[in-house]
């Protein structure tokens, strides 16, 4: 069973894990989905909320639901792409407004985010 | 469909519900939350029609609510009430006999997934152990409607977990409706639908949870102890 | 399985220890009587004894049925079953039969075996003419006697369950029993009197003029051997009446 946070809806905390999982490779373009009885099994959650997150999945068309079979990951090369790209986007939309709350520019926030990573590269 | 019109239960001078009204609808977990005595309890009572309201009215799908509710509704008590004599095949056997909506190959299973033996004495078994026995009975029941009364109390976290996954693995989500009475949220809050808070007799909320969580930011235990 | 035979076998297990406790205390009263008959060298004593414990076997199924309400009493969950108070409580009146049933089978082997045969029972002999010759008759008797008190037993212990839900009553649900007895028992006598009654209770009046004269001359007097079938007939009907009165009370008015 899960942890999730109060203030998000469950069905969202899930459909991010997901999204998560198919970015880091966890779960692969094709790959089929636990069925919702066992995902509520996995993750201790009511099935009618696993329903809504397999169903917001399907909406953002990264899943599909074959019928009778199961609901399986996009192999669609451009849709994870554009996941991809979306998570990144939002890490960074969140770091960009930290930083500006607490009144770095621009420049100084590319300065230092180069730093950091030239740092992490050298070990 | 289960409904309370102007239910008030009296007990002397003291009021165990005072003019309740709600509506549960098909096919939802709710969760009925409040402290001990808040009448929860007997709520769940009178809709298995073995608590009489005082004035009002409690039906289900339509129909005023007496014993005969039985046939449609498995209720779970909070007693460890049980037949010292029995062992857990004889009270599968018994529950079986009584109903004729028992479903044995899930009660098999159900038994498997609790790890019980069936030739052991009821008197031998843990409390916990009985606590899953009394949730096999229940859950082998294909009913409309489904009362778990403080299935989680006195239990300890092992038991508690089996108990949540097999609701989860049992509970037919599109056709039964499950209503839980208990004062530990917990262990349920990802499992509801709906919360029902109750307090003093009285009900004070009913919400949705993923709601709560979209519109107020809250979680079910966040929210409890804002209302009260 | 059919829903009463369910019933019936967890009323049999239910009250299984009560079973063998009673025959524990036949055996013993048994032996008892056999070293008290040594110790005064008093013949007459397990033929006594022995007689007491078919006439005690009166109480049998009314002191069953209890304990095993007893057991129901404690959470009253038995209530929690799609099937009719009937149901439920004629399969511990069958349950409650088998062992009564058992016991007094029991009981007269015993008297058969060791009574009976005692060679000298003095001014017992009657008794013992009595306890081999209809001792039928005696049984079928008691058996009636039981179920009178038996439903009557029902009835008061599901008018106390049923007084628990009215606060100012529980805590003196006794006083209220033996009110409510002592009621009936004033009406009922003077039911009793209303001439009709009697006349229909002296309705089909059977002698037994063979059971009577084996009596006569001992301690069961002549009248004992009279049958009136009309007051069988109205045993009858108020048996029904209290048994259906109790069943009413428990689904409508016991709670859990």
């Amino acid at each position: 069973m899960e942890e999730f946070q109060a203030s998000k809806p469950i069905y969202w905390q899930i459909v991010d894990r997901i999204c998560h999982q198919i970015v880091r490779g966890e779960i692969q373009p094709g790959e089929k989905l636990p069925s919702v009885r066992e995902m509520a099994i996995q993750t201790g959650v009511n099935p009618n909320t696993v329903q809504r997150t397999y169903s917001e999945l399907e909406r953002m068309a990264i899943v599909e639901s074959k019928r009778g079979q199961g609901t399986f990951v996009t192999e669609a090369k451009d849709i994870i792409i554009e996941l991809k790209s979306r998570l990144q986007r939002e890490i960074i939309e969140v770091f960009v407004n930290n930083m500006k709350e607490l009144g770095y520019t621009k420049e100084e926030m590319i300065i230092g985010l180069k730093n950091f990573v030239e740092k992490e590269d050298r070990g | 469909m289960i409904s309370f019109e102007h239910v008030t239960k009296k007990y002397g001078r003291e009021t165990a519900l005072n003019d309740v009204s709600f509506t549960l609808e098909k096919g939802k977990i709710y969760g009925f939350l409040g402290p001990n005595g808040s009448g929860k309890s007997t709520s769940l009572k009178m809709m298995a029609g073995l608590v009489f309201p005082t004035s009002g009215t409690v039906s289900v799908n339509g129909k005023k609510v007496d014993r005969k509710i039985a046939a449609e509704i498995a209720y779970l008590s909070e007693l460890d009430f049980y037949y010292s004599a029995f062992t857990v095949q004889d009270m599968i056997n018994f529950s079986a006999s009584q109903v004729s909506d028992f479903d044995w190959k899930k009660a098999e299973e159900l038994v498997a997934f609790m790890q019980l033996d069936p030739n052991k004495k009821l008197k031998q078994l843990s409390k916990g152990n009985r606590a899953r026995l009394k949730l096999v009975v229940t859950l082998a029941r294909n009913t409309p409607i489904l009362l778990l009364d403080e299935p989680f109390s006195g239990l300890d976290p092992m038991v508690r977990e089996s108990i949540v996954k097999g609701l989860l693995s049992y509970i037919d989500f599109a056709n039964q409706t499950v209503v839980i009475a208990t004062h530990e949220i917990d262990e349920i809050e990802t499992l509801l639908d709906e919360v029902i808070a109750i307090q003093n007799g009285d009900i004070w909320a009913i919400e949705n949870v993923e709601e709560l969580r979209e519109t107020k930011g809250l979680s079910v235990i966040e929210w409890m102890k804002q209302i009260f | 399985m059919t829903a009463f035979k369910g019933l019936y076998i967890k009323d049999l297990k239910l009250s299984f220890n009560g079973f063998i406790i009673g025959l524990f205390l036949i055996f013993f009263a048994m032996i008892a009587s056999f070293a008290l008959k040594e110790y005064f060298v008093e013949p007459s004593i397990p033929a006594i004894v022995s007689f007491i414990i078919i006439v005690l076997h009166v109480f049998y199924l009314p002191a069953n049925l209890f304990t095993s309400l007893q057991v129901e009493a404690q959470s009253q969950l038995w209530l929690h079953n799609p099937n009719r108070g009937w149901k439920l409580f004629l399969a511990k009146i069958a349950a409650g039969i088998t062992y009564f049933v058992a016991s007094l089978i029991v009981s007269i082997i015993l008297v058969k075996v060791f009574i009976v045969r005692t060679e000298y029972l003095g001014e017992f002999a009657g008794l013992s003419e009595m306890l081999g010759d209809n001792l039928l008759m005696i049984a079928g008797g008691m058996f009636l006697s039981s179920i009178y008190l038996t439903v009557w037993l029902l009835f008061y212990w599901t008018l106390y369950h049923a007084l628990k839900r009215i606060p100012f009553l529980n805590q003196i649900r006794w006083f209220v029993l033996l009110v409510v007895w002592l009621s009936i028992t004033i009406i009922g006598n003077l039911i009793k009197k209303i001439p009709v009654v009697k006349n229909l209770q002296e309705l089909g009046t059977v002698n037994l003029y063979h059971f009577a004269t084996i009596f006569r001359g001992n301690t069961v007097s002549p009248e004992t051997a009279e049958l009136h079938l009309g007051s069988i007939l109205i045993s009858i009907l108020i048996t029904v009446g209290v048994f259906l009165t109790s069943v009413w009370i428990l689904e409508r008015k016991v709670e859990v």
